[in-house]
């Protein structure tokens, strides 16, 4: 009789055991499929993302030609016109002398088809594919900082318009040389540099890609290095061929990862 | 009738321009004017649209010199297929140096005052356009056209 009962107990214990145990099993497992169902969640919200606006275009594996640019355009003031003059690029230029985020929208500087046009027509009567946009040095005088950055999201804004798909580069204002930053009546690096940080603030905003050209080309002090430039600000050949190189070495090809920087 | 006829021969001698007639050649006027007159910036040959950075009608050839944009210097030839258009592209030329002066005024008033010692010159088909640093470019400039 007293054998039985305990062979009832020890039944009853295995039995209580059993029961916990897979108890236990199955509200882990539950929990590690909750894991996985959260980590795919998270991976497709990544991919859906696709690129970390708030940083700069990485570099990746350099382009084979330069046929890449044969549909952008290159918007910006007089040192991208001498970019286009030193490199022979086979792109579009849409360039003036002293151009702003101003008279992007209001001044007639270029030419097409025998008128004078804005930037901004022009840009609505070509078909493109990229924009690269160089603004920023002649606005260093401005007082107000987020009005530039303002009227700068305006660009990106119409642009986005014309060409909903269009990949659109933020370039980062080059530096100037020390003896500009120092002897300019507004031109300084302290200037381009805060510039430069409201640029890539907007690229994030805008969903666009910041490319960090400035850091590249500038010297340990933080300015444009003595030799690359006859005035300390348009860059010579040997420099805008370096220009030339970081774009080909930092650029995006939609739906691959050139240029990704998760 | 043959008065009318050579007069006609006449007219279209005058209109049209051969390398023959001419006599000037800008490959030549290139490599002779590019070595001689001096400027400050570093010009490189430009292989772009010349007719959307000048505003001009497409020249029958050309050869364009551009800086880096440090300065407002750069030298450009141009041959045309006949005078007139030769002609329009002078006066367009006239509006393109005149309108640089105006943007080169605002932010950068050296240059501005280099410009107006900008040559422009027209012979038969072929124009030129000088803007440097060479205070004796024009006189170099005249032995060749």
């Amino acid at each position: 009789m007293k054998l039985k009962k305990s062979v009832i107990i020890v039944g009853i214990v295995m039995i209580f055991v059993f029961i916990s145990g897979l108890g236990f099993f199955l509200i882990q497992n539950k929990k590690e499929n909750a894991t996985v169902v959260l980590e795919s969640s998270e991976e497709k919200e990544q991919e859906e993302i696709g690129f970390d606006y708030s940083k700069p275009v990485l570099e990746c594996s350099p382009m084979e030609d330069e046929t890449y640019f044969n549909d952008a355009i290159f918007i910006g003031d007089s040192r991208t016109e001498g970019f286009m003059g030193m490199t022979n690029l086979d792109a579009t230029f849409f360039t003036h002398i002293g151009l702003t985020v101003d008279t992007f929208f209001s001044d007639p500087v270029l030419y097409m088809n025998g008128q004078k046009v804005s930037i901004l027509e022009a840009l609505k009567n070509t078909n493109f594919q990229k924009v690269y946009i160089m603004l920023g040095i002649n606005e260093t005088g401005w007082k107000y900082s987020n009005l530039f950055a303002q009227k700068y999201g305006e660009i990106i804004d119409a642009i986005l318009q014309i060409n909903p798909e269009a990949i659109i580069y933020i370039e980062s204002i080059l530096p100037v040389s020390k003896e500009v930053s120092d002897t300019h009546a507004y031109i300084k690096q302290d200037k381009i540099n805060e510039y430069n940080s409201l640029l890539q603030n907007l690229a994030m905003e805008k969903k666009v890609y910041y490319l960090d050209i400035a850091s590249f080309l500038k010297n340990e002090e933080g300015y444009l290095p003595v030799g690359a430039s006859l005035d300390g600000i348009h860059l010579n050949k040997e420099y805008s061929l370096k220009w030339l190189q970081y774009l080909k070495n930092h650029y995006i090809v939609e739906n691959t990862l050139e240029g990704e920087n998760k | 009738m043959k008065k009318i006829l050579i007069l006609f021969l006449c007219l279209l001698c005058l209109t049209g321009c051969s390398s023959t007639s001419s006599n000037i050649d800008i490959q030549t006027l290139d490599s002779e004017l590019s070595q001689k007159i001096t400027f400050e910036d570093e010009l490189t040959l430009y292989e772009g649209n010349v007719q959307n950075l000048y505003g001009i009608e497409e020249p029958k050839s050309s050869i364009v010199y551009v800086g880096s944009g440090a300065t407002a210097e750069e030298l450009a030839f141009f041959e045309f297929e006949d005078t007139t258009t030769a002609n329009e592209a002078y006066e367009q030329l006239e509006y393109y140096i005149k309108e640089r002066k105006e943007s080169y005024a605002i932010y950068n008033p050296k240059e501005a005052e280099r410009l107006e010692n900008a040559i422009i010159k027209i012979k038969d088909c072929v124009v030129l356009l000088c803007v440097s640093n060479d205070e004796n470019a024009l006189e170099k400039i005249n032995e060749y056209l």
